[in-house]
């Protein structure tokens, strides 16, 4: 740990946010199209950086003008039991063994912020050329083509809700320590305002520090994973009003809650951070998640306890993952592997340690 | 005196050879815990009566050895002149007394005698401060029967796993006859050599046959020849001579009618002093050598002292009874977890190392003028400490250098989150303890105590009305004459630190309105926090204070009247060289107020020891 060779990249500017706390944050619509890709570019950035750890992490929530699961909710393995009198087989480790033909998924409309991860305005009808039919949902102001198949696979299981088992295992987890996720953004020379800064997310074995609240106390300072694969790419991007987008890059998170202890992957990533007065941020990482990936999480991994706890059948889940995949598009096949995913995420101003 | 005094002593070892020998039978069974605290009681009163006898100066056991002080020890650093206060104005010193071991010193003995790796567990006596040293509260603290039952029990436990079948072959050097009983030879060249280590002093022969009949006696009850080291070792750590560090006096051949302590009692005085800790094998040896009444001998000894890495713990000894550490080791200082959840103990405990490591940098690594203390911006930092100071930390573990950048509103210890946590209320910081803190520890002034009739309400509602800061609030004072005299003393020193809250993160406004952290000090304006430093620096009371508070610190009481032209002397020598931790302990520890005494410490009628 006291390698001197080891460099603090980034550092916090005061002087920085306080400017930033001059303004007013931005807000920031979804983009109708994603921004074109850019490469990153030279090394040795000139301006400020600044370092966030987040103090919550999990799915973005949709809002809806219907009942967007009109059937309602997906059943636990006991619930089918006391419906049925059958308790169904723990199946996570062998998903498709049987089959769940009841398994609900989100099908309505919905609007949430986000990104046009794939530049198309996509229905539920014919599928365009290199696209796996789905149907996107809209920005908050309207705006076409965000996209996020993930929540309508998951979208109708109760665990998963606003306020339910998985959102607070996943807040839990970004602050003691089991999915420490760390955000950078430098080469900002102006806070407000930048047509070029950069933007890395690491993930890190360290715990950010803790007040006496159980909270998260700003200006700690947590090493980066000492394992270069969980360092994002640096992506490129534009502050306008205080509000940064950047993308499209890989990244690899860690987690190690509870039972789970597995990686978290998301290609062809949009990072949207919004700089608040406060020095805080929030904002969100849209990208793609591989079927594979997720399942290992909630099926192989978490098993038939989180399906009972949660309220899925892992046979359901699976197939609903495997259906609703509209990233990854193999040409050979037609079909796709991976989920458009969106995570919110707050973070707290801390020192990256690289 | 000298003989009074060492009649005492003996008095007092028989009476724990009675109690050991008292142990040996109730070992295999149920302790008589009645029995037993009727025993402690008696010879805790026997402790209170050497101690209201005077204690200091007594005859020693062992003397100079035949053929006067041995040559210097090898290596030994020329730096100080045996001449060094060869121009030094008489000294008429202070009286002498026992004073307690701390549990610092306690620990370090131990750990030095008998490994770092044996573990003291149990609850100490607690030390008292006494004209705002613990230092000097150690010549006014006995032992309580329930202290010495601790002390019991921690000397039991130490003994028992210094001679645990792993360690025993590295202390005990012949193997016994037989490991099921008692072997004299070998018990007594033990009692000899920890003995000798324990009390500082080599142990007279029948001191050594007590240690080695309890060790038999023990071995044969209990067919365990190492059972018995077991109960002679822990004798040895319950012996008033261990927790106490007992200092004799002998007649000075060279000032008729003065008494100087022996040359066996200035090792321990030099040991603990720079070290905190037993002397060495070298220092007691050459103690006994009759080395440390010589002049030369002493300061050939006493840079070796200097020298060595261990006169870091000497110095941060020091610091940390000067600044009142104590209170944050003992979880006393906290503060309000609503408005400062940041803080915790371990916080507070990684601040004082903090101070501590920047005192012994300046002072010892680098040699620097204590005055620089206030201005210096090298500092460390752990990770804990980096989220309140808001900087960046990047060793994971432990601490490493940082120096705050110019600009900073932090330079010098008083902008260290150590003192500004100290000295502020739970809920708020105080302008007027940080304030008083400066004149009576740092400036070696005296500020009266508050009247009892003080109207708090207005500090108890700060958020409330037109007086939203503090120097609004401590305005009222002013406005009040009976006030205004003592904050006046202290308030403008105080509210200099004003930037910084009651856990000493940096804060610009209080209560929403602007901080003005303006002040003065002696007749000195600054601006702010960095300004009170650069004044401190200069201020001409800061050097001497720092001269006064280690003099009291090193000889463990009072300065005397006798010694205020020494102390003038050290300034104007200090004064000129600069503020050096090494050349004042140098000046100190060769001057006559050190190595000499009025004679014991006099109990004052209706003083008790606490």
């Amino acid at each position: 740990m006291n390698d001197p060779l080891r460099v603090l990249r980034a550092y916090f500017g005061i002087g920085l946010l306080l400017c930033v706390g001059c303004g007013s944050s931005g807000g920031g619509g979804a983009p109708s199209s994603a921004p074109p890709p850019e490469e990153p570019g030279p090394a040795a950035p000139a301006g400020d950086s600044l370092g966030f750890v987040f103090t919550s992490f999990g799915f973005d929530y949709p809002s809806h003008d219907e009942e967007p699961c009109p059937l309602g909710w997906n059943l636990s393995p006991r619930e089918e039991q006391v419906q049925t009198g059958v308790l169904p087989p723990d199946d996570c480790q062998n998903p498709e063994a049987n089959q769940d033909p009841d398994f609900l998924t989100l099908e309505g409309s919905g609007r949430i912020q986000g990104f046009d991860l794939d530049g198309l305005a996509s229905t539920n009808g014919a599928p365009v050329a290199g696209e796996c039919r789905h149907q996107d949902f809209t920005g908050p102001a309207g705006e076409p083509g965000v996209d996020y198949q993930l929540w309508r696979a998951i979208g109708c299981i109760r665990g998963f809700q606003r306020g339910g088992i998985v959102q607070n295992v996943q807040d839990d987890a970004v602050i003691n320590g089991e999915m420490t996720i760390l955000l950078e953004l430098s080469d900002i020379d102006d806070p407000r305002n930048d047509d070029e800064v950069r933007v890395q997310i690491f993930a890190s074995t360290d715990s950010p520090p803790l007040g006496s609240d159980g909270k998260v106390l700003p200006y700690g300072s947590l090493d980066v994973h000492e394992e270069a694969r969980f360092h994002s790419e640096t992506a490129v991007g534009r502050l306008v009003d205080g509000v940064l987008q950047a993308g499209p890059i890989d990244l690899l998170l860690r987690l190690n809650i509870q039972i789970v202890d597995a990686e978290l992957p998301l290609h062809d990533a949009w990072v949207r951070v919004e700089l608040l007065p406060d020095g805080s941020a929030r904002g969100q990482i849209h990208g793609y998640w591989p079927v594979e990936a997720a399942y290992e999480v909630f099926g192989y991994q978490a098993g038939y306890a989180a399906a009972d706890a949660l309220a899925y059948t892992c046979t359901g889940l699976y197939a609903a993952l495997k259906s609703h995949a509209d990233g990854g598009f193999d040409p050979a096949s037609g079909a796709c592997s991976s989920l458009s995913t969106i995570y919110q995420f707050t973070a707290l101003p801390a020192f990256v340690v690289k | 005196m000298v003989d009074e005094r060492f009649a005492t002593l003996s008095d007092l070892d028989l009476d724990l050879e009675r109690i050991t020998a008292s142990r040996v039978a109730d070992r295999p069974v149920k302790m008589r815990m009645q029995s037993k605290r009727n025993r402690t009681a008696a010879l805790v009163l026997l402790f209170a009566w050497v101690l209201g006898c005077g204690g200091g100066s007594g005859g020693s056991a062992t003397g100079p050895a035949p053929g006067g002080p041995a040559d210097p020890p090898p290596g030994a650093s020329p730096n100080t002149p045996p001449d060094l206060l060869a121009d030094a104005p008489p000294v008429s010193p202070g009286p002498a007394a026992m004073r307690r071991l701390t549990e610092a010193q306690y620990r370090a003995s131990v750990a030095d005698v008998l490994g770092e790796d044996v573990e003291i567990g149990g609850r100490f006596e607690p030390d008292s401060r006494r004209d705002g040293l613990l230092a000097v509260g150690t010549s006014f603290v006995s032992v309580t029967p329930a202290g010495f039952e601790q002390y019991d029990a921690i000397a039991r436990s130490v003994a028992e796993q210094a001679l645990a079948p792993e360690r025993r072959a590295a202390l005990v050097a012949c193997p016994p006859a037989s490991v099921a009983a008692a072997d004299d030879a070998c018990a007594s060249d033990f009692v000899r050599r920890y003995g000798r280590r324990l009390l500082r002093r080599s142990l007279a022969d029948d001191e050594i046959a007590r240690g080695v009949a309890v060790a038999r006696e023990t071995a044969t009850a209990l067919g365990d020849f190492y059972a018995g080291l077991e109960m002679a070792l822990a004798t040895l750590l319950l012996s008033p001579e261990f927790l106490f560090r007992v200092e004799n006096s002998e007649p000075d051949p060279d000032h008729a009618g003065r008494q100087r302590f022996t040359s066996t009692a200035m090792a321990s005085r030099l040991s603990y002093l720079l070290w905190n800790t037993a002397p060495d094998e070298d220092l007691l040896a050459a103690g006994e050598r009759g080395d440390l009444v010589d002049d030369a001998l002493l300061a050939a000894e006493l840079d070796r002292l200097l020298d060595s890495p261990r006169l870091e713990d000497g110095v941060r000894v020091f610091f940390s009874d000067l600044y009142g550490f104590d209170q944050i080791r003992q979880g006393l200082v906290r503060k309000d977890a609503t408005l400062f959840p940041a803080y915790s103990q371990a916080l507070i405990e990684d601040a004082e190392e903090q101070t501590l490591r920047v005192v012994a940098e300046h002072l010892v690594t680098e040699d620097e003028d204590y005055r620089g203390l206030f201005t210096t911006r090298r500092s460390f930092m752990s990770r804990a400490l980096g989220v309140v100071y808001r900087v960046p930390v990047v060793s994971g573990t432990g601490f490493e250098p940082y120096e705050f950048p110019a600009g900073s509103d932090r330079a010098g210890v008083l902008t260290h989150l150590s003192l500004l946590a100290l000295y502020s209320h739970p809920g708020r910081s105080s302008p007027t303890l940080r304030g008083k803190f400066v004149r009576e520890v740092l400036l070696c002034q005296d500020v009266p105590p508050p009247p009892g009739n003080i109207d708090f309400s207005m500090f108890d509602d700060p958020a409330s009305g037109t007086r939203r800061t503090a120097r609004d609030r401590l305005q009222a004072h002013n406005d009040n004459p009976a006030c205004a005299g003592c904050h006046g003393l202290m308030d403008p020193i105080g509210l200099g630190l004003e930037k910084m809250d009651s856990m000493g993160a940096s804060r610009e406004t209080e209560n929403g309105a602007a901080i003005d952290p303006s002040g003065q000090l002696n007749g000195v304006a600054f601006e702010d926090a960095i300004g009170l430093g650069e004044a401190m620096a200069a201020d001409e009371l800061v050097g001497p204070c720092f001269v006064r508070s280690f003099l009291r610190f090193a000889v463990g009481r009072e300065v005397a009247d006798g010694e205020g032209e020494l102390l003038d002397y050290v300034n104007q020598r200090l004064g000129e060289s600069g503020y050096r931790m090494r050349e004042l302990i140098r000046l100190i520890v060769m001057s006559d107020a050190f190595r000499s005494t009025s004679g014991p410490r006099l109990a004052v009628e209706g003083e008790e020891a606490s």
